[in-house]
């Protein structure tokens, strides 16, 4: 059985203007060790679906479908036991370090507050485990900077930071929500190859929420396309990257500028990111896919399996697109 | 290409701005900080320059300081012919009608008071009070048109557009006066993927139709490969290499340059995967403090003692355009 199962999750908001259907119908599953990838857009509804699995939604949130970890259901499950669920068995990076970390407290108070919290050892002990950790995520002069405050690190070094804390469990699922997207490149690829190993070292399974399908390639063994909240392509890394099976993935593909090729004009997916508050009741990319046809607007076929674990949803047959 | 007007040129630039150290008295001497330390370069019309390079590495001073926005301590910024510093403000503000701008936040670029008929009429307003009523309309619906905005859209404010509509009303600003150069400050950085795209070809459609130079600030290099004629990269505040697009991809030169490519991810498993790992260790050093000699042999794969000592000049060895600041490539030709 895999480690992680979501089946059918979808997420609403409740706001002034209405129900806001952020996550429809998602199903995944993750294999312990393994990573996936879920890239989208923004309002792809990447975050949410993940937000959820954590119960960190706010309160206008209505969450529905299910969602096994290890044998236990995550939905519902009461704030006290989830809380023992997070950071010791699913631990989580977020897109900005500076805002994910407290200003306040020395990197050394936040290490030692999750290892005591969890693991219930002495401070001093947590503090000796807290700066191997440091170490391992390759921290100079750890001893001496585990001490500072998160505004002394630079940017690179404070998501090294998060990287520690949210390890530190040894957590079996390592969601990162854009790790990288507010880093140079050369420090992202820093931070993705720091990933890499630590997850072999570890044995964690990671969850890589990004919009960079670069980042994707590097890192994923599977990969999951999302828009308008809806699952639109999931396949093995290579597998999606040889032969695209869907319209808004092969547009995706088109408009990254590459830089190992030369191309005369960037191929575009016209229009914007769909607004989620009045999506088409059929395909939610109809709008923007270049061969969609009058059905799409107001219907959607149930998902196609075929290949190996290739999974589309799509209207279209897939010799149209 | 010599027949080609030259549009602008930057010789020796220097930005500094004067820091107060921390746990300073209130009598200590504020420290400089160089955030553009002696960088040049030229700009022909209709040509497009890419600058980059990591974040901290002068590229936005770069680009106020030559729109005189931020005051420059020494160096010469020529725009046809003229140099523009040291002119006053009046003087300045003439010149920015050809001269104009467009910033990397799209929503905060634009004020969220004003219509987006009234931000992209501005310019125009301010430089030619003349043009009123009908004529105006026109002209600012014909260039929401041309930058792929509805005109009927232009009663609305910029909350309720989305990012990258955003940012075709500060493109649409910046075209309204018939600029000859736009000086882009990382325009598509906060944009999703596809809508970077149309942006990106939006930008190159406008240049080839009009005749626009560019410089487009980025910090992906892939971005910067899509769009530009020629390409500069800095290094905290020091230009590195700067080189035509094609012999810079090519052939890189600077330890710095090859290192950013080789971090640009790939999308494409299999060459992704077959990369080697990064060389590149550590994070930028602080510029309050830069590293004596060349400002890259902190976290350079090849440095020596020598570069230590000695600062790297600016030189263009091939005498085909390809400048480069380094010791080692100096060293290597050598050998050859």
């Amino acid at each position: 059985m895999a480690m992680l199962e979501v089946s059918n999750l979808e997420v609403a908001f409740d706001t002034p203007d209405g129900a806001l259907q952020a996550v429809r119908g998602l199903s995944y599953q993750l294999e312990a060790g393994r990573t996936l990838g879920i890239v989208g857009e923004s309002g792809a509804g990447k975050s949410q679906g993940v937000f959820a699995l954590m119960g960190l939604l706010p309160d206008n949130a209505r969450v529905s479908g299910e969602v096994m970890f290890e044998g236990e259901s995550l939905l519902n499950l009461p704030e006290k036991r989830m809380n023992q669920i997070r950071a010791a068995r699913i631990g989580m990076i977020f897109q900005d370090p500076m805002t994910s970390l407290n200003p306040f407290m020395k990197v050394s108070d936040q290490l030692i507050e999750v290892l005591v919290q969890h693991k219930g050892i002495s401070r001093k002990q947590a503090l000796q485990e807290s700066l191997q950790m440091l170490d391992a995520v390759r921290i100079p002069e750890a001893r001496n900077r585990i001490h500072c405050y998160p505004h002394e690190f630079s940017g690179g070094m404070r998501q090294r930071v998060m990287i520690a804390m949210s390890l530190l469990c040894r957590p079996r699922l390592l969601i990162a929500d854009e790790p990288t997207t507010a880093l140079d490149v050369t420090v992202q690829a820093q931070v993705m190859d720091l990933l890499r190993e630590l997850q072999q070292e570890f044995n964690t399974a990671i969850i890589l929420i990004t919009h960079d399908l670069g980042v994707v390639a590097g890192s994923c063994d599977q990969t999951l396309v999302m828009y308008g909240g809806q699952m639109m392509e999931f396949a093995s890394t290579r597998d999606l990257f040889r032969e695209p099976a869907h319209p808004y993935t092969k547009g995706l593909m088109g408009a990254i500028p590459r830089i190992d090729e030369q191309m005369e004009e960037l191929v575009t997916i016209p229009g914007n990111p769909p607004n989620l508050m009045n999506l088409p009741p059929g395909c939610p990319f109809c709008d923007r896919c270049p061969v969609a046809e009058p059905r799409c607007y107001h219907e959607l076929d149930p998902p196609e399996r075929f290949g190996a674990e290739h999974i589309r949803v799509c209207n279209l047959p897939r010799e149209a697109i | 290409m010599s027949e080609q007007q030259r549009l602008l040129a930057v010789e020796n630039l220097q930005v500094t701005f004067d820091i107060m150290p921390r746990n300073a008295w209130p009598w200590t001497r504020p420290q400089p900080l160089k955030a553009v330390n002696n960088v040049s370069f030229t700009l022909n019309e209709g040509e497009t320059l890419g600058i980059v390079g990591e974040s901290g590495c002068g590229k936005s001073t770069l680009a106020r300081a030559i729109m005189g926005m931020v005051p420059s301590q020494a160096g010469k910024v020529v725009w046809l012919g003229e140099n523009l510093r040291g002119l006053s403000l009046k003087q300045l503000r003439k010149r920015r009608q050809r001269l104009q701008m467009v910033f990397q936040d799209p929503l905060a670029s634009l004020s969220p008071r004003m219509t987006v008929g009234d931000i992209i009429a501005e310019p125009l307003r301010t430089h030619y009070p003349d043009i009123k009523g009908a004529e105006l309309r026109e002209k600012v619906d014909a260039i929401m048109d041309r930058v792929g905005l509805h005109p009927h859209q232009k009663n609305r404010y910029p909350h309720e557009f989305s990012g990258g509509q955003c940012q075709r009303v500060g493109i649409a600003r910046a075209l309204i006066l018939e600029p000859k150069l736009i000086i882009c400050d990382e325009p598509v950085s906060a944009l999703d993927v596809s809508v970077q795209a149309q942006v990106i070809n939006l930008l190159k459609n406008l240049q080839r139709d009009m005749g626009l130079s560019l410089i487009f600030i980025a910090h992906d290099l892939s971005v910067v490969k899509h769009i530009s004629d020629r390409v500069m990269v800095l290094y905290l505040g020091n230009v590195a290499e700067n080189a035509t697009r094609a012999e810079l991809f090519a052939n890189p030169r600077h330890p710095y340059t090859q290192a950013l490519m080789a971090a640009v991810p790939i999308p494409d498993p299999e060459r992704e995967r077959a990369k080697p790992p990064v060389e590149l260790e550590g994070d930028l050093p602080s510029p309050m403090n830069p590293p004596s000699g060349c400002v890259f042999r902190t976290r350079c794969p090849l440095a020596t003692e020598y570069c230590g000592k000695e600062i790297p000049v600016l030189e263009d060895k091939t005498g085909a355009g390809h400048w480069v600041a380094c010791h080692y490539v100096e060293r290597e030709e050598k050998l050859n």
